[in-house]
């Protein structure tokens, strides 16, 4: 009897949850293509230069926008980095901060006295124009976005330069970016999110974009901590206003203008820099939505004319779409179809024991993948994740959530106007409730009188 | 005026819905009640005639099922024998998990006695037994045709939990009688069977269902929140067009129509087939290595029936094209679909004739899935993506 429900819910799962098991089929064959590629590159990070001859002049502007919270530790990583300070430039640009964020800085500047640190004004918020503003400004060689949320590990400049001495064909480059969490203290909600966070950066930097720079196929620049060769930053049309991802905008420029040459856009692992964990799922919402809609964005300008399905299968962007984009809706569907079917005739515990294969084929997805993040990283570090090992069992789970938030940006692209902040649909209904009941109690009073 | 028209709306979705058409308008349920005329039209497998004298020489089996009923519908017809009154006993033989023996553990056989013993009725007694003898239920009643309607059909059924079969499952039968000179249907092989009883719900909860559906859809359309509007929108359009359609007419022609296209597309291949009036989707594949027979059942797997009306659902509440636009779009991704389910069941029945009927599981569940699903995403990205990035662009340069 046993043996029959099995070979009833295998069937079942194999052939309605083939709606839900392809996106992770395309999760596989990722990390499986991840892998191989990491076993025939061993040297697939970028050659460093073992001793710089010279120290080139680098240029570090920082947007500001009501950052005073984050602003000196920002600051501060920038001053412990070992490359010389003198010749480091810092730019900060402030863009219409309403809170301490100068006195934060001017702080900073009498603490600092040797280092060379700018403010500029905007009067207008705005990260794109602060950062073009701050990247004319700049006099390195070479130029180094850095969030005011951000901060750098001490070695991070000097990687990056030692990186793109060693290799003129680098014209631009992300580092990797981690979240700053201490991990195994605590577990409540929120932690088990910000552990699941930390994999997924893990898991995109350290194995994601180490696979894009074999492949030159970065998608995107991280607006976090990103660095330009200065020539040929001043060659792109810099940061844009137009769609709400200013820096995968400024990826796509800068690869359409480097198309004829050898140019490469590349990714340095050993240039780390730390982002604070989301401190809600509101935000992370928020977060989300952004990336999602810039996604679109930045491909529906990018491609002159919209192509057919063969031509994306062509184009690395193209295929990140079909998944992001056409396979979402086949996920959506099904999500709800496949507990559906109970209505159509099929039994209840075949759909149960069929979804329960379905999250443990995730599992065992995200769990490789975790794998092959941890071997790649140092083993101080691995040590640390050692001690979250368990969050790999909440990881499909989050990997939905995220899912369902990236399906809102691509709603919204087509029916909001662009915002950085985004109010979450369950406050919205929220809201909407409380003013139709608003409403009805008025009718009643209006009736009453 | 909105009020109005979302009254309008409410209106005319309830009186759609309770006008509908029942299923048992194209195909009436079948009735275990010793008259044969709700077997007419439905799939069958015949026989010839081989022993004049003999009463239990088969003529035809048939099969079939009944909506919203666990329970698997069987005919058998024989031909006249000299003597009407004369009684028959058959043996039917399930090979429950379809792997070509009828000896696992879990293989039926069922034992049908059937006596015209009265004018205008006969009593037929079924027994099922475990493959091992072990007997596991009875049944019976007056199901077969008197001696003086010439004693010759019963019918009777089996439920589904006692065969152990559950919906979609393929299953193997054979019929034969006991004794010397035996007769068997078919008279080598077997038939293989995935049967899936339709379920119908009924009109009160598709009505509760659908006002629910609207008034939440109304409320998040006048609240602006785009996301949920469109999850809840066109996931709860998918699900009340399958509710409302399946087991009804449109259901059945759907699959008719497309028994009947693959028939006639089959024959180019040689590949026999038979199509039945009163069996919509049911297509009987007669696989060329073995000389057995295969049913293709064109149902809720096969029909691409869920997937019209989720492409339909999906594209309706889509924000990218206008409303007008929607309704064409959603036609013409039916109308692909269809095609490329089509195309899909050619590729399974193809590949079942060729390789038999072993490969039935494979073919139907990972290489006909396979070719659906690469040709669904091409849609997809057709239909959903490519217009998106079109309409994006646009916004974003005029911005």
């Amino acid at each position: 009897m046993l043996e029959q429900l099995i070979d009833q819910s295998l069937a079942f799962g194999l052939f309605w949850g083939i709606w839900l098991l392809v996106p992770l089929l395309i999760d596989v064959s990722t990390t499986l293509i991840y892998f191989i590629t990491f076993i025939f590159h061993k040297d697939e990070q970028l050659e460093m230069m073992e001793e710089l001859p010279f120290y080139p002049f680098v240029t570090l502007v920082v947007p500001v926008h009501n950052s005073s919270d984050s602003l000196y530790k920002c600051l501060q990583s920038i001053a412990n980095q070992v490359y010389p300070l003198e010749c480091i430039e810092v730019i900060c640009v402030n863009n219409a901060s309403e809170d301490e964020s100068f006195n934060t800085f001017q702080k900073f500047q009498i603490d600092h006295p040797d280092m060379h640190v700018m403010w500029s004004s905007l009067d207008h918020p705005g990260k794109s124009i602060a950062l073009n503003a701050g990247i004319y400004t700049g006099q390195g060689v070479y130029m180094m976005n850095v969030d005011s949320d951000v901060w750098l590990d001490p070695e991070a400049v000097l990687n990056v330069v030692r990186t793109f001495e060693a290799d003129p064909s680098i014209v631009a480059a992300t580092g990797a970016i981690r979240v700053d969490k201490v991990l195994g203290e605590n577990s409540n909600f929120i932690d088990i999110v910000n552990y699941c966070e930390v994999i997924e950066y893990l898991q995109a930097f350290d194995v994601g974009r180490r696979y894009q720079n074999i492949k030159n196929s970065l998608f995107t620049l991280s607006g976090a901590f990103s660095i330009f060769r200065r020539d040929i930053l001043m060659k792109s049309f810099l940061y844009q206003t137009r769609t709400v991802s200013e820096d995968t905008d400024l990826t796509f420029n800068i690869r359409q203008a480097i198309a004829e040459s050898q140019g490469r856009i590349g990714f340095v692992s050993k240039a780390i820099a730390y982002v604070e964990p989301i401190e809600s799922l509101s935000r992370l919402y928020s977060q989300r939505v952004r990336w999602q809609r810039g996604e679109v964005e930045v491909m529906g300008v990018y491609f002159d004319k919209a192509p057919g399905i063969l031509d994306a299968l062509q184009d690395f962007s193209g295929r990140i779409l079909i998944s992001d984009h056409s396979i979402a809706f086949l996920r959506l569907a099904w999500t709800f179809l496949l507990p559906f079917m109970y209505f159509l005739g099929y039994p209840l515990p075949t759909i149960v024991i069929a979804m329960l294969g379905l999250f443990v084929c995730y599992l065992l997805v995200e769990t490789s993948s975790f794998a092959v993040a941890y071997k790649s990283v140092a083993p101080a570090y691995q040590e640390e994740l050692r001690r979250i090992w368990w969050v790999v069992l909440f990881m499909p789970l989050y990997r939905y959530l995220t899912y369902w938030f990236r399906l809102a940006g691509i709603i919204m692209a087509l029916t909001e106007p662009a915002s950085w902040k985004v109010e979450n649909p369950v406050g919205q209904i929220e809201n909407a409730l409380r003013d139709e009941y608003e409403a009805f109690i008025k009718r009643m009073e209006l009736l009453r009188r | 005026m909105k009020r109005l028209l979302g009254l309008g709306l409410a209106i005319l979705i309830v009186t759609v819905i309770w006008f509908w058409p029942p299923g048992t308008w194209f195909v009436p349920d079948c009735q275990l009640d010793g008259k044969f005329s709700d077997w007419r039209g439905r799939a069958n497998l015949a026989d010839e005639q081989e022993n004049k004298a003999s009463a239990n020489d088969w003529r035809y089996l048939y099969w079939t099922t009944n909506p919203n009923e666990q329970n698997l519908y069987f005919m058998i017809e024989r031909f006249a024998s000299p003597n009407a009154r004369e009684g028959m006993t058959a043996r039917l033989f399930f090979d429950i998990n379809a792997n070509g023996s009828y000896t696992n553990k879990i293989d039926r056989y069922a034992e049908i006695s059937y006596r015209p013993n009265q004018e205008h009725a006969g009593e037929v007694k079924v027994e099922l037994f475990t493959v091992q003898g072990d007997l596991i239920g009875t049944y019976g009643g007056s199901w077969g045709e008197g001696y003086l309607d010439g004693g010759r059909r019963c019918e009777f059924a089996l439920p589904m939990n006692k065969l152990q079969v559950y919906p979609a499952q393929s299953i193997r039968f054979y019929l034969t009688s006991i004794g010397e000179r035996a007769d068997r249907l078919p008279d080598s092989q077997d038939n293989q069977w995935s049967p899936f009883p339709v379920t119908v719900k009924s009109k009160y909860a598709i009505v509760i269902a659908s006002m629910v559906w609207l008034a939440v859809t109304l409320f998040l359309y006048r609240h602006r929140n785009w996301v949920f509007y469109y999850v809840w929108g066109a996931i709860g359009l998918s699900c009340l067009m399958i509710l409302l359609f399946q087991g009804s007419w449109v259901e059945y022609h759907l699959e008719h129509q497309t028994s009947m296209l693959l028939h006639n597309t089959l024959k180019n291949f040689d590949i026999v087939t038979y199509v039945f009036d009163k069996s919509p989707g049911s297509l009987l594949v007669l696989i060329k290595l073995d000389n057995n027979w295969t049913t293709i059942d064109i149902d809720i797997e096969n029909s691409g029936f869920l997937e019209i009306c989720i492409i339909f659902g999906l594209v309706m509440f889509y924000p990218v094209y206008k409303w007008s636009k929607r309704i064409w779009v959603g036609l013409i991704g039916i109308a692909i679909v269809y095609i490329i389910n089509y195309v899909r069941l050619l590729a399974v029945i193809i590949m079942i004739h060729s390789f038999g009927r072993n490969m039935s599981f494979f073919a139907h569940a990972v290489i006909g899935r396979f070719i659906f699903f690469v040709l669904i995403i091409a849609l997809y990205w057709q239909l959903m993506t490519k217009p998106t990035l079109v309409k994006i662009g646009e916004n974003v340069k005029d911005a």
